[in-house]
């Protein structure tokens, strides 16, 4: 598929680098690191650390325990980058959601047209905002108690933490669970569950660079809906302002979409072709 | 203006990494603690960094750097023979499991309660147990309190070398008291014996109206203390019930210690 290699290269990129530099750190800790390779905790290099910890931060000029400074710039970073394009972080940098693409072409290649069709239309409507009821939980309990209760049970930390010791087993158990449901399910942490996800959706609203189709030269063979990773009907759609969408430009002319020019990441609004 | 894969990626790493590195020239990358406390800021500790304040992450290097301990008493205190320097205080929840399997905590916070009383800071632990060695560093090193021996006589376990197993805990129940300066000594308590008895049973703050460490602000009203009252010592009010009342002093800036003492003057009256 033309053009899709970018995406996998870049994905492909930070998944080793935030292993690296996360599993260095450990080992530092231990007095066995390398001195070549950065070396971090992996809350220091998670964004969504930066959104935690805005209300202590704001109200009492502290970070929430395991914060830094770090997390804030990655924030402000991620931030800006999503009002340009939304919520590309998720589809292009974070970790965890390339971890489930990557084992997700384990259950399509077993499961094949079956796959991720398992949940009903209407219950996976409804399941979608239970991430929004995940985010409130988290800034609340956060907020309230000063430290870091989404810790427990965050699986991408257990994903890069599992063999040091430092994990708790709940959040083990909901990797596992996620793995599971990977295998039937496209990325159902970042549809369900993930709590940052559901922060830079709100930013699809918005974004400058939108996701437009062209209905004049669409063929309508839907195939931007079948490569689609969250799933989101963009056949039906002029403007994608869905905020499940992750920006990962495979339903566009220039990756999967056959008709030319037909769906465009762009910073207009929809052009209605001469 | 159509945005092509290729250039996104290019523009993602660019932002990412650049702005990594924008920051960092800008000093605003920090990834990591500080290793230093915080300090009080009331009372005649007022400007002293605060041991209630070491983290987990603090290495012996950065508690001697900080509160000026010889290394060699941190190591010597909790039995760490190699890397001193670089052992991390919550690398001691590992090395002390087996003590932590029978109900005695050994941790980040034994740290917390030796710096005090090594130093004579004021600092209310949660329940706290010491390993025989570091009490014997206390006692040789430091000037304890009758009521600072009689908490570390509670709250000491005999700990053989870490990879051998736990001694058997002696059935002596002794009530755990808070653990006050030198400069705040009471009755003194009955002469014991100074070998380590640490408690057979845990009583829960609820069972003898104590306010410490792990005290939630439920607790407080279930006894009898009025939410005014509360909010009148805190200077300001509280909502979550269930969050402990040093961690609320904590993330407000205010000191525990006082607190607890008007509180505990508050449900005593009672």
């Amino acid at each position: 598929m033309k053009n899709k290699k970018y995406r996998s290269i870049v994905q492909g990129f930070f998944f080793i680098l935030i292993a690296l530099i996360s599993t260095n750190h450990v080992l530092v800790e231990k007095g066995l690191g390398l001195s070549f390779i950065p070396s971090a905790s992996l809350h220091a290099l998670c964004p969504f650390g930066g959104v935690v910890t805005a209300y202590n931060l704001v109200t009492a000029g502290i970070y929430v325990q395991k914060i830094h400074q770090s997390a804030v710039v990655l924030l402000a970073i991620v931030l800006f980058l999503s009002i340009l394009f939304g919520a590309v972080f998720c589809g292009w940098i974070c970790p965890f959601g390339s971890f489930q693409e990557w084992l997700g072409r384990l259950g399509k290649a077993i499961l094949k047209k079956k796959y991720n069709h398992f949940i009903p239309e209407k219950l996976d409507q409804y399941l979608r905002y239970l991430r929004y009821l995940v985010l409130i939980w988290v800034i609340y309990v956060t907020a309230v108690s000063g430290k870091l209760i989404f810790n427990t049970y965050d699986p991408y930390h257990a994903l890069f933490t599992f063999w040091s010791g430092e994990v708790a087993a709940e959040a083990i158990v909901i990797l596992f669970a996620t793995m599971l449901l990977t295998l039937f399910v496209e990325r159902p942490w970042c549809k369900y569950a993930c709590p940052y996800g559901a922060f830079l959706g709100i930013t699809n609203l918005f974004r400058i660079f939108k996701i437009n189709r062209q209905e004049k030269s669409c063929i309508s063979c839907k195939r931007c809906d079948r490569e689609c990773p969250m799933s989101i009907s963009i056949s039906d759609t002029k403007t994608v302002k869905s905020s499940q969408c992750i920006s990962c430009l495979n339903c566009t002319s220039e990756v999967s979409c056959p008709a030319a020019d037909t769906v465009r990441f762009e910073a207009t609004k929809r052009r209605e072709q001469a | 203006m159509k945005m092509k894969p290729a250039a996104l990626s290019a523009i993602l790493i660019a932002f990412l990494l650049g702005g990594i590195l924008f920051s960092d020239m800008l000093g605003l990358w920090i990834t990591e603690s500080s290793k230093e406390p915080a300090k009080y800021t009331s009372g005649q500790n007022a400007g002293q960094y605060n041991p209630a304040d070491i983290r987990g992450s603090y290495s012996f290097s950065d508690i001697s750097n900080t509160f000026k301990i010889p290394l060699e008493n941190l190591g010597t205190a909790f039995g760490v023979t190699d890397n001193v320097a670089a052992f991390q205080c919550k690398e001691l929840e590992s090395v002390y499991s087996d003590t932590a399997a029978a109900g005695y905590e050994i941790g980040t916070d034994s740290v917390r309660v030796f710096v005090a009383m090594y130093l004579d800071l004021p600092y209310q632990p949660e329940d706290t147990y010491l390993p025989a060695s570091a009490v014997e560093v206390l006692k040789n090193k430091a000037e304890l309190s009758t009521e600072q021996l009689a908490y570390l006589e509670s709250h000491t376990y005999p700990i053989p070398a870490p990879s051998a197993a736990p001694a058997e805990p002696p059935v002596q129940a002794v009530q755990p008291d808070p653990l006050p300066t030198q400069a705040a000594q009471s009755e003194p308590p009955p002469a014991q014996d100074i070998q380590p008895t640490p408690t057979a049973e845990h009583t829960t703050a609820s069972d003898d109206k104590q306010v410490k460490g792990k005290t939630t602000f439920n607790e407080l009203l279930e006894w009898g203390v009025s939410r005014e009252a509360i909010e009148g010592v805190l200077g300001k009010p509280f909502s979550t019930t269930a969050m402990t009342v040093r961690d609320f002093c904590s993330n407000e800036g205010i000191e525990f210690s006082d607190v607890k003492a008007q509180l505990q003057a508050i449900i005593d009256k009672q």
